[in-house]
């Protein structure tokens, strides 16, 4: 007994330093094993207010930037109204399709990095606006990321620059499906594997979404192909692309939220069951 | 003297995290992340308790990393470096051994000693940091050069402000 405490007094210092690192660690091995799980995020309250009061800032100094691409995105929408009005029947528009039922919540950006291997954006909508775990982000140009922690007035978002983040898309010109991803290394760069080396992929050829998973609305430009060569040891293009929409000086987003999601998940993991 | 240091501390803490959250985190650089909130550590006067200066650290991570959603990253590598930090001290004393009343700054210690306290440090923790960011030793290459465009953004902010309130303290 006298030795236990004579080895605390004498290493109480060593012995504090072990639990506090074995706590910190723990917390890491957890936000690497589970990306939902963030005990530490800036999707709090008070975290929340704090940064919303500093952005303030950030948004001014982008406000001429996004004044020229809220523009531009009107303009589109204003030559699709046109359309549709010309065409009422046109059943590959958004509006005539029955199987997508999207609906889009604006909320501002409140935090964003983009220099580290997973990258989250906080924004100022939580769930007091209807915004669940699980709902994509699109911005007015291209995807952003997927809300992964969800307070009452804020939310979290793991960002398409991250090692985990993973997004079915599909190339513009022969449809073929891939994945984008990111390996960490250059923030602006993106890869996307899957895409096999017999299609005929130029450079800056257009990649959308696939639109088969029931977050991301189809046909959303996403990124232009940069950089393709084929790989020596598979029968898949390397490929890099860069993203359409700059994620590190966006202020708005969109939360899509599909009135389907609920219903097209049940089934298609009914399917999975059986 | 003691509320002195206190008060100097303190004010010292906030605006290094003040800093790193409000300006460093936001900083568009890329890959480069610039890290210079181990100063809050590095800077305590040479004889505050080893116990003061691990939970110090410890809660400095904390903050840090509710601010910037690092996970428990940064409190894990800034309590590792809140424990070596004796251990650094006594390698780095200088001949006649620590005084009292030190600080291991600039204005006490001179430029030269200071640039090198600061480099192993840092080494230390930004190493500490981007390997267990990625996780792996999978992209050795990518994570260290990771680390040394960021640690050399990083000692030339810590430089640059140390070597400001050089002036200021002999004054």
């Amino acid at each position: 007994m006298r030795s236990i405490y004579y080895l605390f007094t004498r290493f109480y210092v060593a012995i504090l330093f072990v639990l506090l690192e074995i706590f910190a660690l723990s917390l890491v091995f957890k936000s690497h094993k589970y990306q939902e799980v963030r005990f530490l995020n800036t999707s709090g309250n008070f975290t929340g207010t704090v940064l919303e009061y500093v952005n303030g800032i950030n948004t001014f100094i982008h406000l001429g930037k996004n004044n020229e691409i809220l523009l531009e995105e009107n303009t589109q929408l204003k030559k699709l109204i046109a359309y549709q009005n010309q065409y009422p029947g046109d059943s590959s528009l958004p509006r005539n399709s029955s199987t997508y039922h999207f609906d889009y919540i604006p909320a501002k950006i409140v935090n964003n990095t983009i220099s580290k291997s997973i990258n989250y954006i906080t924004i100022d909508k939580g769930s007091k606006e209807g915004i669940q775990k699980g709902l994509g982000v699109i911005s007015s140009n291209g995807v952003v990321g997927i809300v992964t922690n969800v307070s009452e007035n804020f939310s979290l978002i793991m960002s398409v620059v991250s090692v985990k983040s993973l997004i079915g898309v599909r190339h513009k010109n022969t449809n073929a499906l891939g994945n984008l991803r990111w390996n960490g290394e250059d923030p602006y760069t993106l890869q996307i594997d899957g895409l096999s080396k017999t299609l005929p992929i130029k450079k800056n050829d257009t990649i959308l979404t696939a639109g088969f998973s029931s977050i991301f609305p189809p046909n959303i430009v996403v990124a232009t192909v940069k950089k393709l060569e084929p790989d020596e040891s598979t029968s898949f293009y390397n490929m890099n692309v860069r993203l359409t929409n700059n994620i590190n000086t966006l202020s708005y987003v969109y939360v899509v939220k599909n009135e389907k999601k609920k219903e097209l998940d049940t089934l298609q993991m009914q399917m999975i069951n059986e | 003297m003691n509320s002195k240091f206190l008060i100097t501390n303190s004010i010292r803490f906030v605006l290094l995290i003040a800093l790193q959250i409000l300006l460093l985190n936001e900083l568009p650089l890329g890959r480069v992340y610039i890290m210079i909130y181990p100063l809050t550590i590095l800077l305590l006067p040479v004889f505050t308790s080893r116990l003061v200066v691990l939970f110090l650290a410890f809660f400095t991570g904390l903050i840090i990393d509710i601010f910037s959603n690092g996970g428990g990253l940064h409190t894990a590598t800034l309590t590792a470096i809140g424990y070596s930090r004796s251990y650094i001290l006594d390698t780095f004393q200088p001949r006649s051994g620590w005084d009292k009343l030190d600080v291991p700054n600039v204005s006490q210690q001179g430029v030269t000693w200071f640039f090198y306290y600061s480099l192993i440090v840092f080494s230390l923790h930004h190493l500490l940091y981007f390997f267990l960011e990625v996780f792996s030793f999978a992209n050795f290459f990518s994570t260290i050069f990771k680390t040394i465009i960021s640690l050399f953004g990083s000692l030339l902010i810590v430089w640059m402000i140390s070597l400001f309130f050089m002036r200021n303290s002999r004054e």
